[in-house]
């Protein structure tokens, strides 16, 4: 049937004549009806990382109410912008604060992690399969229903191992900082390579609390936050952490303060996290970890909530 | 899943309908609506990873809802909207 409507009148009568009533729908899924917008997308739109802000002026903007909340927020906004006075807004899904550090550790100059230097990544979840059949069923968010030429879940984490340490290598060798965020915004697209690398991130944690765990077990000694991570009913053990934790990260949940310590111990960094709701207490600024704040580099996030980080910038000198 | 597309004449949009497998959940973020400055249509702001649509693929950050399981969201407000947007939400049972 081909009918042509103009505006939102046309738009009207179709639902009322009810052209697509087919009875009711299914339980097992949704009915959306839509118009396409405008699909001519400048590259920008598509970053998950947004075009730097005046930070005092973000604060002004979001926070304009006469509450303590609001004064207490741009209170907090008020000291970063001692040390920080841009903002970059990062795209506020589930894996928002993977997100948000994976770019900070991308976008600064600073050694690569041992482990990263050393022996091939890439060979890790075929290891890891050996001792137990804990990634086989790992998910990623864009797989794609149809077709049998799917790669396995090993095999993807291969593949996504490979690039984070090819990206990650290109990154740390650029010549300067321009060249160095050229890398991340192409990285940071919204498309596959973004979540395919967070998803690399998330399985280098599951590693960590691996080699971790074993180590409580055989009574080593171990950063104090891992027998907090334990310690939850629902994360006993590396199996339950990933099945009860890590593996909803990015789809139905983000992070909690404990496995922020775990990301930043993943990541050789020390995680430094102005808390904005905490502002005028003691955990105004908090280190994830923060047994390594001497000899790990620091990298900067911001958040009003601990749910949704952004990244504060240094406001670079202008090109003459 | 299927869509219908309605073809028109030059200048004039296209209306779609998709069915959109139930998972977990919508993961849409909508703006505008008839109380708004970016209003009265109602848009697409964001599709959350993970989410349904997000999924699906078809619906993009701009485009303009029109219908949620046949209710209208024609000529509702930011409020109206974001209720039928939830409303959706709360028939998975995850």
């Amino acid at each position: 049937m081909v009918l042509s409507y103009t505006g939102t009148e046309a738009m009207e009568k179709m639902l009322r004549w009810g052209a697509w009533s087919k009875g009711p729908a299914s339980p097992q899924c949704t009915s959306l009806v839509f118009t396409p917008g405008n699909t001519t997308c400048e590259p920008e739109d598509r970053s998950s990382v947004a075009a730097e802000v005046d930070l005092l002026f973000y604060s002004q903007m979001e926070w304009r109410g006469n509450t303590a909340k609001s004064a207490l927020i741009r209170k907090g906004y008020e000291e970063v912008s001692h040390t920080f006075q841009s903002l970059r807004r990062v795209r506020g899904d589930n894996y928002c604060a993977l997100r948000a550090t994976l770019f900070q550790v991308l976008s600064q100059d600073h050694p690569l992690p041992d482990w990263l230097q050393q022996g091939d990544i890439a060979q890790w979840p075929e290891e890891l399969l050996a001792t137990e059949e804990l990634i086989g069923q790992w998910r990623f968010p864009l797989d794609h229903r149809d077709g049998d030429s799917i790669p396995s879940s090993v095999e993807q984490l291969k593949l996504y191992l490979n690039l984070l340490r090819k990206r990650w290598h290109s990154a740390a060798k650029a010549r300067n900082p321009q060249e160095r965020h050229e890398i991340c915004e192409e990285v940071f697209q919204g498309g596959e390579e973004e979540y395919g690398l967070l998803e690399a991130v998330k399985f280098l944690m599951l590693r960590m609390a691996m080699e971790l765990h074993g180590r409580m077990l055989r009574d080593e000694p171990v950063p104090v936050f891992c027998w907090l991570l334990f310690a939850r009913d629902s994360s006993d053990c590396p199996r339950t952490f990933l099945t009860n934790h890590l593996c909803h990260v990015g789809f139905s949940g983000g992070l909690e303060q404990v496995e922020m310590f775990l990301l930043g111990y993943t990541l050789q960094r020390t995680i430094k996290v102005y808390r904005l709701y905490k502002t005028k207490t003691q955990e105004f600024v908090t280190y994830y970890p923060d047994d390594h704040k001497e000899d790990w580099p620091h990298v900067c996030l911001v958040t009003e909530d601990d749910r949704h980080y952004n990244i504060p910038v240094v406001k670079r000198e202008k090109e003459s | 899943m299927c869509a219908v597309s309605v073809a028109s004449h030059p200048g004039e949009g296209v209306i779609q309908l998709i069915t959109v497998a139930q998972s977990c959940s919508l993961g849409i973020t909508i703006g505008g609506g008839s109380n708004r400055p970016d209003g009265p249509a109602v848009f697409i702001q964001e599709v959350l990873s993970g989410g349904d649509c997000h999924r699906d693929g078809r619906l993009r950050p701009g485009d303009q809802l029109i219908a949620i399981n046949k209710e209208s969201l024609i000529g509702v407000t930011h409020e109206e909207a974001k209720a039928i947007v939830n409303n959706a939400k709360f028939r998975y049972l995850c």
